[in-house]
């Protein structure tokens, strides 16, 4: 996604995402393997299939729904809703950038040490180790920013990074490639079955040992177009997914 | 010259600024006589708009027909015009609002006259000099002093004086007028300090004049000083209000005004220039007897127009306190209003000798100029020069012409749609239809964005989503697919349907593409493949320079990368089919803008008319018809102008696109389409996998004939159609799409589809960064006017709570500004759940229906 589609949401790409490109070059390769007829449209649009097909954009198609992908571009708004559902998740708050007076109050709530981004965007990103050091913080990522934009402050406790690759009920991938929990891989079949309309997704866990916590849920499994051989594993799943033939 | 008479009047009326359903309103006058336009305004609250608009319907019908005076004092023959009402002791609010906005409008007038015939009632008088005033802003007790230097240091230089209005809190007040004076001082400046209200009761208001008249004394404070109604009136009864606007009430002096002038004379010196504390006063006064028995008693008089609602008895007061007292000062206020307002208080303020100063303030941002160029330099010589009509027709939300004019026989009337007073705020209209037909379907809503919410099935965890139109079953894929004009041209042409025949090129590819054009022919279409909103879209190119143009534009466009797609360009009548893949849910032709003459109004006059029409349609409220130099293009090939009077029945058009974003019409012609519409419409979703539904844009001969004996050209799919423009045509039958829309996507989900309940009834959660008692009392503001009835109260831990009850379009509307929320509000999101209880009249603030 273009700096442009994160922060509006729009649907107009101005300029392929680098992962998606790649993506839709990993889904042609494997719709090509399996012997499925493929079209390409544009760099990240591909139409694979018999008659009118399925429309692949990156490595997602038809059953990958607006609604999830809009969902998820919140991650405050993605935790409430997993959260609601009693799922574990990495406790944040949403604030105005005009707020900046009432973020101590929010971040005192969540506890320190803790991280502040804008909403709908990675960068630029802040630890804040205390109370002291947030109005500096808060001034630096506030900078440039419209006053109703949103801020994210969330927990940052020390933790390990899990991704896995949820297609139709399945995990199908995971970093690290070490097998998950049990308890870890229910929840991400849980995340992604609480998507509005979504078969598929990359759920993002922050893990310590007292347990994992979700982080971030991509219906678009953009950082998968990265590390080709789980990519091209996901491809095969969505792709079978897509044409009525779900993976073993 | 005879005697002529007053041919047409013509009332308006537009919203001024705020936030509030219930906004003040300028009441707009223009009537003509012999050729001779009179402009005349007076401002009203919201809350008494529609009672003031009545009144001066009224009161213009009755003076219709009548002839106007020939001489040229003002002052006495506007008694002698048939029909014209003077401002009477009892009239209250809104009928003297009314009044004097025609006594501006009849003086204007005969101002005018005067000036056509050499007189010279309007020359300048030697008391010319506006004061223009800085109004400092509000302050609480308690706030820091740098908010008050910050003030002074952002106020225009120009600013002769500086006000202030007070707390009531003593040592407040007298600390920020210290501070206030040591900052313009350390400026280099000493400009007078006007101070408005605070004072207390009379004797906390000597109070407050004994240690005022100290500081000064002893060099604390600014040099002169005004103090303006000192003495609040507390509590009044409406014994003492009925008492006061009284003929007896009206020679009320205001003794304790005049007690606390002299008390500062004492204290300060009497007879002293410097330093001086006059007390004015100001909104007490609203007679020329009660101005002229205040004469020389205190300092001054602020005299204010719409208080008096005359301008007459203004300049009556005016004279009757020079004539008592020449000393004593006199006024003239400020008013709130649009540009005639201005010009109205300019001319008097330089034409009555009487009156020493005038004290303008910045004009406030949200009000209209409305002032226009006079045809005649002659006309001049009135209070405003001419209206503005072009610029009045994209604010009035009501007009009157009178007498009435004839409606042409052949004349379909409009589509009205009173249940949706905000018609035209930027509430994303679509995103609230479908919000609201979830809840009438019995659903669960989670607002998170102002176009995005979620639905759920309350007690099964399981939710869809809507972002603006796009329901949770259209993919992610086809929505972009569907945003790229090329990738949807070959799915199209692929699937064998009827697209212009044209390629796309990426925009490093230029050449190639000014190449291919010329390959096609022309004419030609240029556009971005990833476009919205017709930028850079360039139609009807018929020459290799307007090729390389439209080329360029893409280029230099933030959607080059998305690429360049030239196309042939194909003619028709446009149309918008909105399909599901169970078929055509509606069908809306788009016709350019226009007006039909009734042989009375000008052009300007018809815009005008059809603006206000325009502006109640809650889809195309913001979408008016602007009289600019297009429109005058369109206009001189049918050889008009703006201020032709075409004849009854005349169409005129006003823009050659039929471009609703432009003026143009949209007429609902579903019930007599042709069946292979439906075919064809449904064919498209076939060819685009992954869209539940999708609004066409078709160019075709005439709906009513079959598809293959007529050109139809598809021009592109929106995977976010715009429902609102199907709920709201200006003609035709209005088509409910939301519902259907919604029913889609819970019959995908594999969800139960109960019936539309006609009341809705919700609870709603708001959470966000909130004052939760303001906030309350704001939404309770908004629940009044829209008929819903209910409670709002503080629901703990940061979040509020309440219950609607009403008509679907209204509570839908009021949860809608629950999201939206008061200008100072940070709202995260709002639920809404449909709930069964019993809801009483009315809209109470606190817990549970309890009084607050």
């Amino acid at each position: 996604m273009t700096a442009e589609m994160s922060s509006s949401n729009g649907l107009t790409e101005t300029a392929p995402d680098p992962d998606l490109v790649a993506g839709s070059k990993i889904l042609e390769e494997a719709a090509r393997a399996a012997a499925v007829p493929v079209q390409r449209l544009s760099d990240t649009l591909l139409r694979c299939g018999e008659t009118a097909g399925i429309i692949f954009y990156g490595l997602t198609g038809q059953t990958c729904g607006r609604s999830a992908e809009m969902l998820c571009s919140n991650d405050a708004w993605l935790r409430a809703h997993l959260a609601d559902q009693g799922l574990p998740v990495v406790a944040c708050q949403l604030r105005d950038v005009a707020a900046g007076d009432t973020a101590g109050a929010a971040a005192a709530a969540l506890g320190f040490p803790l991280r502040l981004r804008p909403a709908l965007a990675d960068q630029p990103v802040y630890e804040v180790a205390g109370p002291e050091e947030l109005p500096q913080a808060w001034r630096a990522v506030a900078d440039g920013l419209p006053p109703r934009a949103q801020l994210l402050l969330e927990q940052a406790p020390v933790a390990q990074e899990l991704h896995l690759a949820v297609v139709a009920g399945r995990v199908v991938a995971g970093t690290p490639d070490s097998a998950p929990s049990a308890e870890v891989a229910d929840l991400a079949l849980r995340a992604v079955e609480l998507l509005p309309g979504a078969q598929y997704a990359s759920v993002e866990f922050r893990v310590t040992e007292a347990g994992a916590w979700i982080y971030r849920v991509d219906p678009l499994l953009r950082r998968w177009a990265r590390h080709p051989e789980p990519a091209a594993r996901i491809a095969a799943a969505i792709l079978a997914t897509e044409l009525g033939q779900p993976p073993e | 010259m005879g005697a002529p008479r007053i041919d047409t009047v013509t009332l308006a009326r537009y919203v001024g600024p705020g936030r509030a359903i219930r906004r003040p309103h300028g009441l707009v006058v223009r009537l003509v006589a012999a050729g001779v336009a009179g402009i005349g305004e007076a401002v009203v609250a919201g809350d008494t708009t529609e009672a003031a608009w009545r009144e001066l319907r009224h009161l213009a019908g009755q003076l219709v027909g009548a002839t106007l005076p020939a001489q040229v004092d003002p002052a006495a023959p506007l008694s002698r015009i048939r029909g014209w009402q003077p401002v009477g002791a009892t009239d209250r609010g809104p009928r003297r609002a009314a009044k004097l906005a025609l006594e501006l409008a009849l003086l204007d007038v005969v101002l005018k006259r005067a000036g056509e015939a050499g007189g010279s009632v309007a020359a300048p008088a030697p008391s010319a000099t506006p004061l223009p005033v800085h109004p400092l802003p509000r302050v609480e007790p308690g706030s820091p002093l740098e908010d008050l230097t910050d003030a002074v240091a952002a106020e225009p230089a120009s600013a002769a004086m500086l006000r202030l209005r007070l707390t009531g809190d003593p040592e407040h007040d007298l600390a920020w007028i210290r501070h206030l004076s040591r900052v313009e001082r350390k400026a280099g400046r000493d400009r007078p300090l006007w101070l408005v209200g605070g004072g207390g009761n009379r004797e906390e208001a000597a109070d407050f004049v004994r240690r005022l008249a100290a500081a000064m004394a002893a060099g604390e404070v600014v040099d002169q000083v005004l103090w303006e109604e000192p003495v609040v009136r507390k509590q009044q009864s409406l014994l003492s209000k009925l008492r006061q606007r009284s003929p007896l009430g009206r020679l009320s002096g205001r003794p304790e005004l005049a007690a606390l002038q002299r008390l500062a004379d004492q204290l300060l010196g009497e007879g002293q220039p410097r330093p001086r504390l006059s007390i004015l006063a100001g909104q007490s006064v609203v007679s020329p007897a009660q101005a002229a028995a205040l004469a020389g008693r205190i300092g001054g008089l602020h005299l204010s127009l719409s208080r008096f609602g005359s301008l007459v008895a203004l300049r009556e007061a005016a004279r009757a306190v020079k004539r008592a007292a020449p000393q004593t000062t006199v006024l003239l206020a400020h008013e709130r209003g649009s540009g005639i307002t201005r010009s109205v208080l300019h001319t008097v303020a330089h034409t009555t000798p009487e009156i020493d100063l005038h004290l303008p303030e910045p004009p406030a941002s949200g009000w209209p100029e409305l002032t226009g160029t006079p045809a005649e330099e002659s006309h001049r010589r009135g209070l405003v020069d001419e209206l503005d009509l072009a610029e009045l027709s994209t604010v009035a939300d009501g007009v009157v012409t009178l007498p009435e004019p004839k409606r042409p026989a052949a004349a379909v009337p409009p589509n009205r749609f009173p249940d949706y007073p905000l018609a035209g705020a930027a509430l994303a209209v679509r995103s609230m239809l479908l919000e609201t037909e979830a809840l009438r379907l019995g659903l669960a809503t989670r607002r998170l964005a102002r176009d995005f919410f979620l639905v759920e099935r309350p007690g099964t965890g399981q939710s869809l989503g809507f972002f603006d139109s796009e329901s949770t079953q259209t993919s992610v894929a086809a929505s972009m697919a569907a945003a790229d004009k090329g990738v949807t041209r070959i799915l199209l042409e692929r699937a064998g349907l009827p697209v212009p025949e044209g390629a796309t090129f990426p925009a490093t590819a230029r050449d190639q593409a000014y190449q291919a054009g010329l390959a096609l022919g022309f004419p030609l279409v240029v556009k971005p493949a990833g476009g919205s909103k017709g930028t850079a879209v360039t139609t009807g190119i018929t020459s290799e320079t307007a090729l390389a143009r439209a080329l360029d534009e893409v280029i230099a466009s933030k959607y080059a990368d998305t690429g360049i797609v030239i196309e042939r360009f194909a003619t028709g009548h446009d149309y918008r089919l909105l399909v599901t893949r169970r078929g055509l849910l509606s069908v809306v032709r788009r016709e350019p803008a226009s007006v039909i003459g009734d042989g009375q109004r000008s052009v300007e006059e018809l815009v005008l008319a059809a603006n206000v029409v325009r502006r109640h349609n809650p889809h195309l409220g913001k979408r008016l018809i602007r009289l600019d130099e297009r429109v005058d293009e369109q206009l001189a090939q049918q050889g008009l102008t703006r201020h032709s009077v075409p004849a009854a029945g005349q169409r005129v058009q006003l823009r050659a696109e039929a471009n609703l974003s432009l003026g143009g019409d949209s007429r609902e012609v579903r019930d007599e389409t042709h069946p292979s519409f439906q075919e064809l419409a449904v064919a498209v979703l076939d060819a685009i996998p992954g869209l539940p539904y999708a609004g066409l844009d078709v160019l075709l001969e005439d709906h009513r004939i079959p598809v293959d004996q007529q050109q139809v050209t598809i021009i592109e799919v929106n995977s976010r159609p715009v429902q609102s423009l199907h709920h709201f045509p200006m003609y035709g039958p209005p088509r409910n799409v939301s519902v259907d829309l919604v029913r889609e996507a819970v019959v995908a989900a594999g969800w139960p589809v109960t019936t539309p309940t006609d009341q809705l009834t919700v609870a709603l959660t708001v959470a966000g960064r909130v004052d939760s008692r303001s906030y309350q009392r704001w939404l309770a503001g908004m629940a009044g006017p829209l008929g819903v009835s209910g409670w709002i109260g503080d629901g703990g831990e940061g979040r509020i709570e309440g219950v609607l009850h009403g008509a679907p379009p209204q509570v839908g509307l009021l949860l809608r500004l629950a999201f939206h929320g008061p200008a100072d509000a940070g709202i995260v999101e709002t639920r809404a759940v449909p709930v069964d209880v019993t809801v009483p009249d009315g809209f109470t603030v606190g817990r549970k229906g309890r009084s607050a």
